[in-house]
C-alpha cells in the first residue's frame, strides 16, 4: 500500500495523486513525457490545405469527440514570454493526454490560416468554414481577450454598458446573443477559454493542462461546498441540494477574516451565490444593509482541489483588462487546480427565494448536471437549454444572463467520467462520415410560427416608433446612426422599444415602454 | 493596466441602482450637469455595497481624481476639494434617476 508523501494519505493503486491532499504521488507515471507517442492523425492548419487536413483528422476520431484547440500563437507567446517549441511540446502531451480520456484535439494557431484575426467577426466566420468540414464538439481558446478577443454587445438592460462574451463562438453569431433566433444548444460547440494575463510565467500556464491530464474525470468522490449571501439562502439552497445532502454555508456567519475551520478544503465541487464587485476583488455577504467580505481570489490558492466552481455573483467571472490573480477569482482559480469555472461578466441576476431565474437557472443546472458526470461544456449547454426553455420569449436580463456566463479552461473537462459515457453522439462521425456543422443561428419550428405573428408585431412597433418620432427622438440626422431593439420585461410582461442614437458626440438612448396591445405605459430620454 | 488618472467635478448623490439585479442597492453618483450622464462611483479601498467613505459628500459639490474603470465606474482616488456647500436640494432637483 502507497501512501502520500506529504499528508500520509492512502493511496489508491496507480493514483497519480492523493484524493486527499492533491500532491502527485511520488510513483506516479509522469503526465507529460519527453517523447510523445504520434497521433493517428495530425491536423495541420496551413493557408493552402487546412480544409483537407481538417476533414482527413475529423474522419480519425473514432468513437472520440472531436475538439480544436485555438490561440493566436505569436501573441500568446509574447504573453508568456515562452518559445513556441515549448508550447507546442506541452500541447502535444495535452492532446495526447486527452484523446486518452475521449477527445481528440487539433491546434489550431489561428494567425497561421493567413486571413484570419484575433477578433471575434474574423474568427466567427473562420469557425463556421471549420464546422462547414466537420463541427468539433468542443472549443478551447487559449489566452485573454489580448490574445482571442471577446465579444461586447449593447446590454440590453442598461445596468452595464455593454456585455463581453464568448457566446458568439458557440452560436456562431456575432449580432447579438439571441438575435431574434432559438439556438440548438445540443448541437452548439462547448467553448471554454483558458484566460492568461501579461506577466503570466509560462509554468504557470503549464500547470493547468497537467493537471487536467491528471484529473478530468477521476474525481472518486464529489465534496461540494456552497456559500451564499444570508438573504438568498434560500434560493441558494434549493440549487445546492441538488449536489449535496447539507446546506450552504452562508455569510455574514462566515466572514473573510475568520474562515478558518470554514472552507473544506478538500472540497471540489464549489458553488458560490454572492455579491461581487467590478470595483473590488472581493466576493461579498449581505445581512440587510451590512455587505461583509466573504471570498478572496487568494482563498483558492489556499484550496487543495477546487476543481470545478461555479459562482453566481455579478462580475463573477472578470479578468478582462489584465486582472492578475490577486484581482480575479477566475485567474486566481484557474492558476490553484480549477479545471473548468463558470462565471459571469457582469451583472447578474436571480431571486431571493425559489424558483429561481437567470444567474439561478445556469449556475443550479450547471452544478447538478456537472455531479451527474456531464463535461463542463456539455453542463453549461444544459444550462442554456434551461435557460432559454420559456415558450413566451426571453426578457433583456435572461437575454443578457445568456451572454454574460461564460465557462473558463477546458470545455471537455468532467468530475467522474464513469457516471456518463456516450454523450455527444451527434458530433461524432456515423458510419466513417464526417459530423457536419450548423453553423447559422439553427432554424427552428419556432419562428415559422412567429412569423404569423410577426404583422401584428410590426403594427403595434409602427405605433411605438411613430410616437417617438414625434414626442421623444430629434427631428434630423440621427436615421442613420440610430439603433433599435424591442425587449420583454421579465416583471410586468410589458415591453420596452430602446432607440440609440448619438446627439453630437453624445450616446443618447430613449425607451417606450408598451403592452402586447400597443398601448403606451410610458416614455423616457436619456440626459 | 493602469487607466490615465483625470479629474472630475460635480455633485456627489446616492441613488437605487441596478433595480431587479443581484446588486440592486444605493450607490454614489456624480451629477456633471444636464448635458452629460451620471458616472458611478466608487472610492477606493471602500466596500462597494456600503459605500460609506463617499457619505459625507451626499449633496456636495466635490472635485475627485480618478480613473474611469472599463465598467464605467469611476474610481476615486481623492476628493480633491469640496465646497463645504449643502447643495443637496438643488441636486435633488436637477439630478435625473438612472435607468434600471
Amino acid at each position: 500500500m502507497a501512501f502520500c508523501e506529504q499528508c500520509g494519505a492512502k493511496l489508491s493503486p496507480g493514483a497519480r495523486f492523493c484524493e486527499e491532499c492533491g500532491a502527485l504521488a511520488e510513483d506516479a507515471p509522469p503526465a507529460f513525457s519527453a517523447s510523445v507517442p504520434e497521433q493517428r492523425s495530425v491536423c495541420k492548419f496551413t493557408p493552402s490545405s487546412w480544409q483537407r487536413s481538417w476533414k482527413e483528422f475529423a474522419q480519425h476520431v473514432g468513437e472520440n469527440d472531436l475538439g480544436l484547440i485555438i490561440t493566436c500563437e505569436a501573441a500568446l507567446l509574447k504573453q508568456l514570454k515562452a518559445p513556441s517549441a515549448k508550447l507546442k511540446s506541452m500541447l502535444e502531451g495535452f492532446i495526447v493526454h486527452s484523446s486518452k480520456r475521449g477527445v481528440n484535439y487539433a491546434y489550431c494557431d489561428l494567425e497561421q490560416i493567413g486571413y484570419v484575426r484575433s477578433d471575434p467577426k474574423s474568427i466567427v466566420k473562420f469557425l463556421k468554414e471549420v464546422v462547414d468540414i466537420a463541427r468539433p464538439k468542443y472549443l478551447f481558446i487559449l489566452g485573454n481577450e489580448e490574445i482571442v478577443d471577446v465579444i461586447a454587445w449593447e446590454d440590453p438592460t442598461a445596468d452595464d454598458n455593454e456585455v463581453e462574451s464568448d457566446l458568439c463562438y458557440s452560436t456562431l453569431d456575432t449580432e447579438s446573443p439571441v438575435n431574434g433566433q432559438k439556438y440548438d444548444f445540443d448541437s452548439a460547440m462547448r467553448v471554454g477559454r483558458l484566460p492568461t494575463h501579461p506577466g503570466e510565467a509560462f509554468g504557470d500556464f503549464e500547470k493547468y493542462f497537467k493537471m487536467v491530464s491528471e484529473c478530468s474525470g477521476k474525481i472518486g468522490e464529489i465534496r461540494p461546498y456552497g456559500l451564499s449571501a444570508l438573504v438568498w439562502q434560500d434560493e441558494s439552497n434549493d440549487e445546492y441540494r441538488a449536489i449535496s445532502h447539507g446546506e450552504v454555508d452562508v455569510s455574514p456567519d462566515v466572514v473573510l477574516g475568520d474562515m478558518s475551520g470554514r472552507l473544506p478544503m478538500n472540497a471540489n465541487l464549489l458553488f458560490f451565490n454572492l455579491h461581487g464587485s467590478d470595483a473590488a476583488e472581493h466576493w461579498y455577504g449581505q445581512e440587510g444593509g451590512d455587505y461583509p467580505e466573504a471570498f478572496s481570489p487568494q482563498l483558492f490558492g489556499q484550496m487543495k482541489n477546487p476543481y470545478f466552481v461555479a459562482v453566481e455573483a455579478c462580475y463573477g467571472a472578470k479578468y478582462l483588462g489584465g486582472l492578475t490573480e490577486g484581482e480575479s477569482s477566475v485567474v486566481s482559480a484557474m492558476q490553484n487546480k480549477c479545471m473548468a469555472f463558470l462565471g459571469s461578466s457582469r451583472i447578474a441576476y436571480g431571486t431571493p427565494q425559489p424558483v429561481g431565474c437567470c444567474a439561478d437557472v445556469v449556475v443550479g443546472t450547471y452544478i447538478k448536471r456537472l455531479a451527474d458526470g456531464d463535461t463542463a461544456g456539455d453542463a453549461l449547454a444544459e444550462s442554456r437549454k434551461e435557460l432559454c426553455r420559456k415558450t413566451d420569449g426571453m426578457d433583456d436580463s435572461e437575454v443578457k444572463t445568456l451572454a454574460e456566463f461564460s465557462l473558463y479552461g477546458d470545455p471537455s473537462v468532467r468530475m467522474n467520467a464513469s457516471k456518463k459515457k456516450g454523450i455527444g453522439k451527434l458530433f461524432k462521425g456515423l458510419g466513417g462520415s464526417v459530423p457536419k456543422g450548423l453553423h447559422i443561428p439553427m432554424p427552428d419550428v419556432r419562428n415559422a410560427v412567429e412569423m404569423a405573428l410577426a404583422e401584428v408585431d410590426a403594427k403595434i412597433e409602427a405605433v411605438i416608433d411613430d410616437y417617438a418620432a414625434k414626442h421623444l427622438l430629434p427631428s434630423k440626422g440621427v436615421a442613420d446612426d440610430m439603433t433599435q431593439r424591442v425587449y420583454r420585461m421579465k416583471r410586468s410582461g410589458r415591453f420596452q422599444k430602446v432607440y440609440s442614437y448619438r446627439a453630437g458626440n453624445l450616446p443618447q438612448v430613449a425607451k417606450v415602454y408598451f403592452d402586447g396591445q400597443g398601448r403606451i405605459h410610458k416614455a423616457i430620454v436619456s440626459k | 493596466m493602469e487607466n490615465e488618472n483625470q479629474n472630475l467635478d460635480g455633485v456627489i448623490v446616492y441613488l437605487l441602482a441596478h433595480q431587479g439585479s443581484k446588486s440592486e442597492g444605493v450607490y454614489p453618483f456624480l451629477y456633471q450637469g444636464r448635458d452629460k450622464q451620471m458616472v458611478k462611483l466608487f472610492l477606493k479601498g471602500d466596500n462597494p455595497f456600503e459605500n460609506k467613505g463617499l457619505l459625507v459628500y451626499d449633496g456636495k459639490k466635490v472635485k475627485l481624481s480618478g480613473t474611469l474603470s472599463r465598467t464605467g465606474t469611476f474610481v476615486v482616488e481623492s476628493v480633491i476639494s469640496d465646497a463645504q456647500e449643502d447643495v443637496n436640494q438643488e441636486a435633488s432637483k436637477v439630478a435625473p434617476e438612472p435607468e434600471a
